[in-house]
């Protein structure tokens, strides 16, 4: 049975059971992905699916419990045990679903048109073909892989509300390996987009540069340093993080934001953005995991806290304005708040400059292990790191098998610049500049 | 009680179709789970997931070539516009394939005496309750609590182009807590998190109030710790969840995931001296009632114990179907996989190191000065460079022979083909300990242990 089909028998079991407030929240998605390996094509998958979370409430309190079975007994099966958990919640609801009439600002998807299996194997195979042909270094054990996806969300409350929102997205990744007398180095590199557009080749030079010269890579001198957090690893670490920037975490101690806004918490030159109709992302959502109107938001601007993250029940708590930040990991995951399209504004030095004016240091390129060496509670960091030595204010030699450690909220109040070199990643909705920081522990040699 | 509802006719006719461009081999996964994840936060039952998650992939392979596919649509027209996916994507042609399966039962060795299903979500809510209050009472300076539980019944059912039709269902526990420790605007956390491949008699064995207690007094000593010091040091790393370190620090690159690539140090090393002579290690999927125990893979080759470090040398890999024809070796049981949306891989079960000659006294005596990491934290591994990294949730300062003062923040790393050659001591007190691990075939729970090992020198992350 399709969707229509199934939210009209679940609905009508709702109704049947005597709720009144119930929603139901769908996703479908299709998506193919090719890996090329050596000289062959290693993986072909194609996944085909679609789930739906129905929510509903019980004496004030929701109940969750989602499918991927669309059937008429599991429609009401899904209302019989969302009733059963509605009843066992304890957490206070003090709104529950948002209301119908609200406006929604809808920016056209990016398109990203399906491409035939056999040009993605031809481009997939191409892309290693270009690596090897920069340099005789490039090992066989180098990855190239291409991405497209396409996938619908739909949300129907029992207030009337119905919305729907269409996504596409296509990546290609390569991992570029080489080998020098027995040493191996690597560069992974993404670009996002219609595969076919993607500038294969500017994009295996830089891969191949990048793997070359971490050749040689000594380890550094332990001490305390000024660093440069190149793009990647600055967003590594913005996205590890952020949990501190949630409202639900706030209010529930976990967070060391709270009681923040309007204060300080950052560098005069660092402004945070969560920015739903971010130009660059694939992901731009007219409305947020609960169906309320994404909005663009400043987190902090100019070092000062503006807003933490909210749902409708955390801004009710607040006393504010749900900010649209709603969130579902996946259609089977509970309601959680994270940010959208999550970035720091870019400003205006070049990488270089920031070397010249650090002098002495390190930059990372970089960082490791943030599951297990950052803590978004305490702020606390310690991780695996590599990138390169800055000498007399030049990038200098490579360096790896070391840790930077600190805390991330501190270490926020000391970036003393932010780059022009924005990276924004669209597979995980997040980007940052090169940031300047001084005083961080290095442990090396 | 199959919950699947695909009759054998149906496989049959999929695999037929999957095969029918000229693929040499065919596999159906099917999959039926109900997974549901009670939390606590604050004493509050604050949220509850409830997932039925129901789908199948089908996969050929043509020589060295994988085509993979996997849809949500269990109808007998959905599979059969799966199979028709793979088959397109691998050639053309029509071929008349016939194939006929005759079902095979492995035995089920872990016996489960209360299915989840049948419990109510009170009954999980009252252990949880008893969690919260012992980690709240522990100190004073206890800010928050979460507590969860988790209960997964995984069926599965696996038919292949050799006929074989067989099934397995998979039932976990896992009770969660994590405390928070604050004062003066500053944070820190324990967690304790133990799981078994058991239904909610979990509780007979584990006392949610002892895991409340744990997770309390380790985010209270955290809290009063001052940061570890940075630098190159002996390291002691307690038993349990510490097999972390071998997990990330060689498990990891013998996966042949990684070594029919070339991408793992430890390729081409079989039978070659690669830790120390007190190493052994095995991964072992047969151990009753496990965390990461299974009967059968997700190809259906049932779970083995393999040895893959035997005194310090190398004696096998970890090795799934596709990878097997690579690399010209045998299946060992080990190719995993989150669910149906995912294309298995080798992985690791219940991995640890073996029970060695040292006892924990004589290691802590030998070192001078260096860092006792009693309770690691995760993990990752980068197998094609071997570097790995880990951070240590609670660890104390070793001086003169004796375990001092507590310290924060710290973190290992290092590399793996160079860190298992300095294991030089290992205690016998072998003790085992639920992980989730994450890969490109998603996430699934993984067995970690050893007894308490010694490092000579490692790299040790800290902030002083």
């Amino acid at each position: 049975m399709n969707y229509q089909e199934f939210k009209d028998k679940v609905f009508e079991k709702a109704r049947g059971c005597g709720l009144t407030e119930y929603e139901l929240y769908y996703e479908q998605s299709q998506s193919t992905d090719v890996d090329a390996f050596g000289e062959e094509i290693r993986g072909f998958s194609s996944s085909d699916r679609a789930g739906a979370c129905f929510r509903c409430v019980c004496d004030g309190h929701i109940g969750y419990a989602s499918t991927s079975l669309f059937t008429e007994e599991e429609a009401e099966r899904l209302v019989d045990a969302t009733v059963e958990n509605a009843r066992s919640m304890e957490k206070e609801e003090p709104v529950l679903f948002c209301e119908g009439g609200l406006e929604y600002r809808r920016t056209e998807p990016r398109e990203v048109r399906d491409i035939p299996t056999s040009r993605m194997v031809e481009l997939a195979k191409k892309s290693l073909e270009l690596s090897r042909k920069v340099d005789d270094r490039v090992s066989d054990s180098s990855e190239a892989s291409l991405m497209v996806s396409h996938s619908v969300i739909c949300l129907d409350n029992s207030n009337g509300v119905h919305l729907q929102d269409t996504v596409h997205m296509g990546a290609v990744v390569e991992q570029t390996v080489v080998k020098e007398n027995g040493e191996v180095s690597f560069d992974v590199d993404f670009r996002f987009g219609n595969p076919e557009e993607i500038d294969l080749e500017e994009m295996a030079h830089k891969t191949v540069q990048n793997a070359l010269d971490k050749l040689g890579a000594g380890v550094p001198d332990s001490g305390v340093f000024s660093l440069v957090l190149a793009p990647e690893a600055m967003t590594s670490m913005l996205s590890a993080f952020s949990p501190a920037y949630s409202g639900e975490n706030a209010q529930n101690g976990l967070s060391l934001m709270k009681g923040k806004e309007n204060t300080k918490v950052a560098a005069d030159c660092v402004t945070i953005m969560d920015d739903p109709f971010y130009e660059e992302s694939f992901y731009r959502p007219s409305f947020d995991g609960e169906g309320m109107p994404s909005r663009c938001k400043a987190v902090i601007e100019n070092g000062v806290l503006k807003t933490l993250l909210y749902d409708l029940a955390t801004a009710a708590k607040a006393g504010v304005e749900s900010t649209g930040n709603a969130a579902r990991a996946t259609f089977s995951s509970p309601i959680s708040v994270r940010p959208t399209n999550f970035y720091i504004k870019p400003g205006t030095m070049t990488p270089e400059e920031m070397y010249a004016r650090i002098g002495d240091g390190l930059l990372i390129t970089g960082v490791q292990g943030l599951h297990a060496g950052a803590s978004a509670v305490t702020g606390d960091f310690s991780l695996q790191s590599s990138g390169f030595l800055i000498r007399g204010g030049k990038k200098d030699r490579p360096v790896k098998s070391f840790t930077i450690a600190g805390n991330f909220y501190e270490m926020l109040k000391k970036i003393a610049a932010v780059g022009n070199d924005m990276k924004f990643n669209c597979m995980r909705g997040i980007g940052a500049p090169s940031v300047l920081v001084e005083g961080i522990t290095v442990s090396g040699k | 009680m199959s919950q699947i509802p695909v009759s054998s006719k149906t496989m049959e006719l999929v695999l037929a179709r999957a095969m029918s461009t000229g693929a040499d081999y065919a596999e159906l996964y099917l999959e039926h789970t109900n997974s549901k994840n009670i939390s606590l936060l604050d004493g509050k039952v604050y949220s509850i997931g409830d997932q039925l998650i129901s789908g199948a992939s089908v996969r050929v392979y043509k020589g060295l070539r994988s085509v993979f596919a996997s849809t949500s649509d269990m109808s007998e027209k959905g599979l059969l516009a799966c199979a028709e996916k793979v088959a397109g994507a691998l050639g053309e042609g029509d071929a008349p394939i016939h194939i006929h399966l005759r079902e095979r039962i492995f035995g089920d060795i872990h016996p489960i005496r209360i299915v989840p299903a049948t419990v109510a979500n009170q009954d999980k809510i009252d252990r949880l309750r008893e969690a919260d209050a012992a980690a709240k009472a522990f100190h004073e300076s206890i800010s928050q609590v979460r507590c969860s539980d988790l209960a997964v019944d995984h069926c599965v059912t696996i038919a292949n182009s050799d006929g074989l039709l067989t099934s397995d269902r998979q039932i976990r526990s896992r009770i969660s807590v994590q405390a928070v420790a604050s004062r003066n605007g500053e944070m820190q956390t324990g967690s304790c998190s133990p799981g078994h491949r058991v239904g909610f008699e979990l509780y007979d064995t584990v006392d949610p109030r002892t895991c409340g207690t744990e997770a309390a007094q380790q985010a209270v000593t955290m809290l009063n710790a001052g940061y570890c010091p940075a630098g190159t040091m002996p390291v002691a790393i307690g038993n349990g969840f510490g097999g972390v370190i071998f997990h990330e620090a060689c498990g990891h690159s013998l996966e042949a995931a990684s070594v029919a690539y070339n991408q793992s140090e430890f390729a081409g090393k079989l039978g070659q001296q690669v830790a120390g002579p007190k190493v052994t290690a095995i991964d072992d999927g047969t151990i009753p009632n496990e965390w990461g125990s299974i009967n059968i893979d997700d190809e259906g080759t049932p779970a083995r114990r393999n040895v893959l470090i035997e005194n310090g040398v190398l004696k096998s890999y970890m090795i799934d179907k596709f990878n097997a024809r690579r690399m010209g070796m045998a299946v060992t049981g080990n190719s995993r996989k989150q669910s149906y949306a995912y294309e298995p891989t080798s992985r690791m079960t219940n991995t640890y190191i073996a029970a060695g000659p040292d006892s924990e006294e004589d290691i802590i005596a030998s070192i001078e000065y260096g860092l006792y990491a009693k309770k690691m934290g995760g993990g990752s591994v980068n197998p094609l460079t071997g570097e790995f990294n880990f951070g240590v949730a609670e660890a104390y300062m070793i001086r003169g022979g004796k375990i001092c003062e507590a310290v924060r923040g710290a973190s290992l790393v290092g590399k793996g083909s160079e860190v298992i050659r300095k294991i030089d001591m290992v205690s016998s007190n072998l003790e085992l300990a639920a992980g989730m691990c994450g890969a490109s075939s998603g996430s699934i729970p993984t067995t970690v242990g050893q007894p308490m090992i010694r490092v000579s020198s490692i790299t040790v992350g800290g902030r002083n």
